[in-house]
């Protein structure tokens, strides 16, 4: 087991160097003339070299490129050209924040959303059943920072119940949580309820019911832990969309997650952070892909041991 | 079999979403230091007795802070900060009689026709207990004229030297005689008196040490910045009252003010125009509404192809519907003006003004400048308060006669950057035209100085992002800087708006009402129409 | 294939066979969502061509009216005014035709460059295989709305790059499918035979691989138009996407977020213009999946 996970590291590592390297060349090329920017309009030729050189910036390309990812392994990546702060500290401050919304939104999209799977799925061709899939349907079709607006209107506006945006107690996660998961959620239910449905089939169910099993315990004891696999897969899937629907939850709502940070960062052209902010988030959804795989190892004993023989 | 499947499901979720919280808890400051306003209230004590106030002023500001290094930048957002923790010799008044009294100064005078003399108070303590002397003033003063040091050369503009007398006395050398130079030393931040000490120290971050009544506490990037009552303050008489004042960064304007109509924060800066009812209808909260200072334009670069033509500028002058501007932006609360000057200064003029919206003559004028089939040009704009909304308006009104406008966007520090090289250095492209704002309530030269003088390359205004370079403005400009009496300083500026308005660098929109809304139990809050708010004073009482 | 009885004045029954396009087609029938969305999609498609004729564009859909600003719904302008007074119902009528033709020509972009990847791929595994899977799972790695910020920071913010950078899911996507699919036939006796005939490689994968990989595909279409044509609203929205005064639907919403409590319609218009038109696109997604392959269907 160990050497799969290993293995998988190692795999990562060409992806992730691939995707650093295209987001590096691509930002220093369109980043203008940092040593102006930074110096300002008064600096001298002599002023501007000596910092170009000081940034390494007269080195060629891939040389800058070498230097920044051994850099990065250390944890610097360098500073922001127009206010001098430290790239990978900002990260950091801000990282927990996307963190909390992605989670309570997966946690809020999945307590809403597999019960309502498994309901469905129970009932099976009923109008709760139809009600059900069609406001499912509605979830996934709407855009998510449409979503956000109409819930400030409501609650925030109209009501006044819950903060319009910012990050100030726990009242304050609630709206942006919601937008975010509940694109999720609709994805999930529908998931879950072909999942349920498949498994609902399968013989055994039927000789568990033969055999006057209660329903719940049918549900709950034979169906559902065979109809996980599906439903982590789904929920591991959404788990790398959270990061896109959180930039749009966080511009909504303010919220100081690093999804609204690398946008803001991309208006104010701050080329360090950018690209450190990219590469940081490519370096999680990595290990998230990987977590999301080990999840299944641990529900399904069968692919475990397809991991193991892999090694 | 399946139950434990289901078991661990369930023990996963819920150590996960444990790891969860347990990251987002020592995730950061964040969390902790946001503040929502605090309950908790305590008395202060002043000299003039025990307030009850709440301990911590909460400020709902429109953007953010982008450096506390007041040598080196002047956003009003920043300079709101300064006024907090620096002070300056002398202090400008709001009322607009523009009569000013002593901060540091107790006493200036002009001892020659080129000399003022400053005395200090007694007993002035920076925030680390090190006394503040009139050495701190020479080398506040000798920064400022050193561009390596300072970008804030043009606050200056003028002096020649500065001498210590004594400890507490120091000598102003002017160039000339310049009436309004003691505004000067008024100013943020070009004027604020930094600690020699600190800097000198070889400190990190030697700006963040003041005399003024609050310190520096921290600075959250992208939510607030705190600042604690100095305790140790020199003027027992004028100590701080709130224990803390937070600026909180709420660039959403509807968060803003839904945030102030919840009372989350105590004071609503710049709430939008189409917000002003919702407002007012809000319970224990006042809104203040009154003409300000701070104007908007449409500026052209002289160093654009199209727009070094006058008599293209001219033209699109004529297609500007200034009114429909108004309307579009501020729901029609604005002041139109035509002059280039900033309302509220003395000599303004509103009857300048001989390019008036006129699209036949603004056609005609078109083809006289050789742009008779219209043209392609860029529009750069901020994307922060209601600059997108007149640009676009813009972009419709120069359709009508053949201008095809882009409008690029770009961050406000960005597009201040853009604008002042002229040169967008992402793309290459040369600036045609832009949109931007000057707030003044002091001095004439603060525009006629900064916006429009150029005598070189080195010596040229701060926010001349035109490129304008013409020796009768700059020669008109030094007559009103030098002059001596109140009939050429008054003569010599209406000459000079007159000339500006043939030249027309810019197209002035309107200056933007003045709107601000805060808890009704605000008091001590010293207010100015243009914007650079004093808050040191301030506080929500209590009961 | 299916058989059906077809009745004859002879006393033989004669059976014809349908094609799988005529079996589709009347099991979609059957699917009442499924028609609901066609018929919506057709209708979007009607609407596009009919407002670039009808509507004249510097007029009726960037030409401001300030003295009309903020007005709400009426008997002149059914959906209200903006805050320069255009018409809003006019505008997301015009403005569908963005989002069909960005999201329509990303995802036939990106079917294009996918199947080609994925049928490379697939077919000839080993290092090229790897090498196409490593990129893809770098495309995966980065959520796809900082590609697309990405390649419009380097591009400039246009229609054109606005479809570049929206194309990469659905190729990413397309990829994946025709790989998966390819690499299950490749092993086929069929093709196994056609490859000893001497067939050149691109006939073996266009005359028999393709047309099994056909089912997911169309499904996909579908589904990733819907997707894309989110992806480019919230571009719009972010202020990336289609430039002003162009009336997409994203950029509608964002400029309509600033009135959200005294003009709430502004908000709510062009967001149900979107979610409708993705709505019908899912269903018809859902009823084509389940018309392809009945033996999936619920």
């Amino acid at each position: 087991m160990i050497k799969y996970i290993l293995k998988r590291i190692l795999q990562m590592i060409p992806a992730i160097l691939i995707t650093s390297l295209l987001i590096f060349v691509g930002m220093n090329l369109t980043s203008g003339d940092v040593a102006r920017t930074i110096l300002g309009d008064r600096a001298s030729e002599e002023q501007l070299q000596a910092k170009r050189v000081e940034l390494g910036l007269d080195k060629p390309i891939i040389v800058q490129y070498f230097n920044y990812m051994a850099k990065l392994c250390t944890g610097d990546l360098g500073k922001s050209y127009i206010n001098g702060k430290d790239v990978f500290t900002e990260f950091q401050s801000r990282f927990p924040n996307t963190l909390e919304l992605a989670f309570t939104a997966i946690l809020f999209a999945s307590i809403i959303s597999i019960p309502l799977g498994i309901y469905t799925a129970m009932h099976q061709n009923t109008w709760q059943d139809t009600t059900g899939m069609v406001a499912a349907l509605f979830g996934v079709s709407m855009p998510n920072f449409w979503l956000g607006l109409l819930l400030i209107l409501l609650f925030s506006v109209k009501l006044g119940w819950l903060p319009s945006g910012g990050k100030s107690g726990i009242t304050s996660i609630i709206l942006p949580a919601i937008t975010v998961g509940l694109g999720q959620a609709a994805m999930i239910a529908r998931t879950t309820r072909s999942s349920m449905l498949d498994v609902v089939r399968q013989d055994y169910i039927r000789t568990a019911r033969a055999k006057g099993c209660p329903e719940h315990k049918v549900i709950y004891k034979h169906a559902l832990g065979n109809a996980m696999i599906p439903i982590i897969t789904a929920v591991g899937l959404q788990l790398s969309n959270i990061l896109t629907g959180s930039v749009l939850a966080e511009t909504v709502f303010s919220w100081p997650g690093i999804g609204r940070w690398i946008f803001d960062n991309i208006s104010k052209r701050d080329t360090p952070m950018v690209t450190g902010g990219i590469i940081m988030c490519a370096i999680v959804m990595c290990i998230v892909n990987l977590l999301v795989d080990l999840v299944y190892a641990f529900f399904d004993p069968r692919i475990k041991a397809q991991y193991v023989k892999k090694g | 079999m399946r139950r434990k499947g289901l078991r661990r499901a369930i023990a996963l979720l819920a150590t996960v979403t444990t790891a969860a919280s347990l990251l987002a808890g020592c995730g950061g400051s964040s969390s902790s230091s946001t503040a929502a306003s605090t309950a908790a209230s305590g008395a202060s004590s002043t000299a003039g007795g025990t307030v009850n106030a709440k301990d911590t002023l909460v400020i709902g500001s429109q953007s953010e802070i982008s450096s506390l290094d007041l040598l080196n930048n002047d956003d009003q957002i920043n300079n709101i900060c300064f006024k907090l923790t620096h002070e300056t010799l002398l202090h400008f008044p709001n009322d607009g009689t523009g009569k000013m009294t002593g901060e540091l100064a107790k006493s200036y005078e002009w001892t020659d026709d080129t000399t003022l003399r400053y005395v200090l108070k007694d007993g002035i303590t920076f925030s680390d207990g090190s006394p503040m002397t009139a050495d701190d003033v020479k080398y506040t003063y000798d920064c400022l004229m050193d561009p390596n040091k300072s970008s804030l050369g043009s606050y200056v503009s003028g002096l020649k030297s500065v001498e210590v007398i004594d400890d507490k006395t120091i000598d102003f050398h002017l160039t000339e005689h310049m009436a309004e130079w003691p505004i000067n030393t008024a100013n943020y931040p070009g004027g604020v008196i930094i600690s020699k000490k600190a800097y000198e120290s070889g400190e990190k971050e030697p700006y963040l040490i003041g005399s003024g009544p609050y310190v520096f506490k921290e600075w959250v990037s992208g939510d607030h910045v705190t600042f604690v009552r100095n305790d140790n303050y020199w003027d027992k008489e004028n100590a701080g009252v709130a224990k803390e004042i937070t600026f909180r960064f709420m660039s959403e304007d509807s968060t803003r003010v839904i945030a102030m109509e919840n009372h989350e924060i105590d004071v609503c800066i710049k709430p939008p125009t189409n917000e002003i009812d919702n407002l007012k209808n809000a319970q224990g909260v006042t809104v203040e509404n009154k003409v300000s200072t701070r104007k908007h334009y449409l500026g052209f670069n002289l160093n654009s192809d199209f727009f070094k033509n006058q008599t293209l500028r001219q033209a699109v002058a004529c297609a500007i519907n200034r009114d429909d501007i108004n309307a579009a932006a501020y729901d029609g609360n604005g002041a139109v003006q035509y002059t280039d000057l900033n309302r509220g200064l003395p000599t303004f003029d509103e009857s300048i003004g001989s390019y008036k919206y006129d699209l036949t003559r603004a056609k005609e004028l078109m083809k006289e400048a050789g742009y008779e089939n219209g043209f392609t040009c860029n529009l750069y704009v901020a994307s922060d308060e209601q600059w997108p909304t007149m640009a676009s308006v813009v972009q419709a009104q120069l359709k009508e006669i053949g201008i095809t406008v882009n409008i690029v966007e770009t961050e406000t520090a960005t597009h201040k950057s853009i604008i002042k090289e002229g040169v967008d250095s992402s793309t290459g492209n040369t600036v045609d035209m832009f949109i931007w704002r000057w707030n003044e309530d002091m001095k004439l030269d603060y525009v006629y100085g900064d916006l429009y003088s150029w005598t070189s390359d080195d010596d040229h205004g701060s926010a001349n992002f035109y490129h304008l370079k013409d020796d009768k403005v700059n020669s008109l400009r030094w007559d009103i800087l030098t002059s001596e009496d109140d009939a050429t300083y008054q003569s010599k500026s209406v000459e000079l708006q007159k000339y500006l308005d043939e030249l027309q660098p810019e197209v002035v929109f309107c200056t933007e009402p003045f709107y601000i809304a805060y808890d009704s139990n605000l008091k001590g809050a010293y207010l100015f129409t243009g914007g650079n708010h004093d808050w040191s004073h301030a506080y929500v009482a209590t009961s | 294939m299916a058989m059906v009885a077809v009745k004859k004045d002879t006393s033989e029954k004669v059976y014809k066979s349908r094609s799988m396009g005529a079996e589709t087609w009347r099991r979609l029938k059957k699917n009442k969502g499924a028609i609901i969305g066609l018929i919506f999609f057709i209708l979007l498609i009607a609407v596009t061509i009919f407002s670039s004729f009808y509507f004249n564009y510097d007029k009726d859909i960037i030409g401001q009216n300030i003295s009309q600003r903020l007005q709400g719904p009426s008997a002149q302008h059914l959906l209200g005014t903006d805050q320069v007074g255009r018409d809003i119902l006019y505008r997301i009528l015009y403005g569908a035709k963005y989002s069909l033709t960005i999201s329509c020509g990303a995802v036939g972009l990106g079917l294009i460059i996918g199947v080609i990847l994925g049928s490379i791929a697939g077919f000839h595994g080993g290092f090229i295989d790897d090498l196409i899977m490593r990129i893809t799972d770098v495309l995966y790695a980065v959520p796809n709305i900082m590609v697309a910020v990405i390649i419009v920071s380097l591009f400039g913010a246009s229609t054109l790059t606005l479809l570049i950078a929206l194309c990469v899911y659905a190729a990413t996507n397309f990829a994946r499918i025709t790989r998966a699919s390819v690499m299950t036939i490749r092993g086929e006796e069929y093709v196994e035979s056609a490859y000893s005939i001497g067939l050149p490689t691109w006939k073996i994968i266009i005359k028999h691989i393709l047309p099994n990989c056909l089912s997911p595909i169309i499904v996909q279409i579908t589904l990733l138009i819907g997707t894309t044509i989110i992806s480019a609203s919230s571009l719009s929205f972010l202020g990336i996407g289609v430039p002003a005064p162009a009336p997409e639907w994203g950029a509608m919403l964002s400029e309509g977020r600033e009135y959200m409590r005294t003009n709430a319609y502004m908000c709510v218009f062009p967001g149900l213009a979107i979610m409708f038109t993705v709505l019908a696109l899912n269903l018809l997604g859902d009823g084509l999946r389940d018309a392809i392959d009945p033996k999936l269907k619920r």
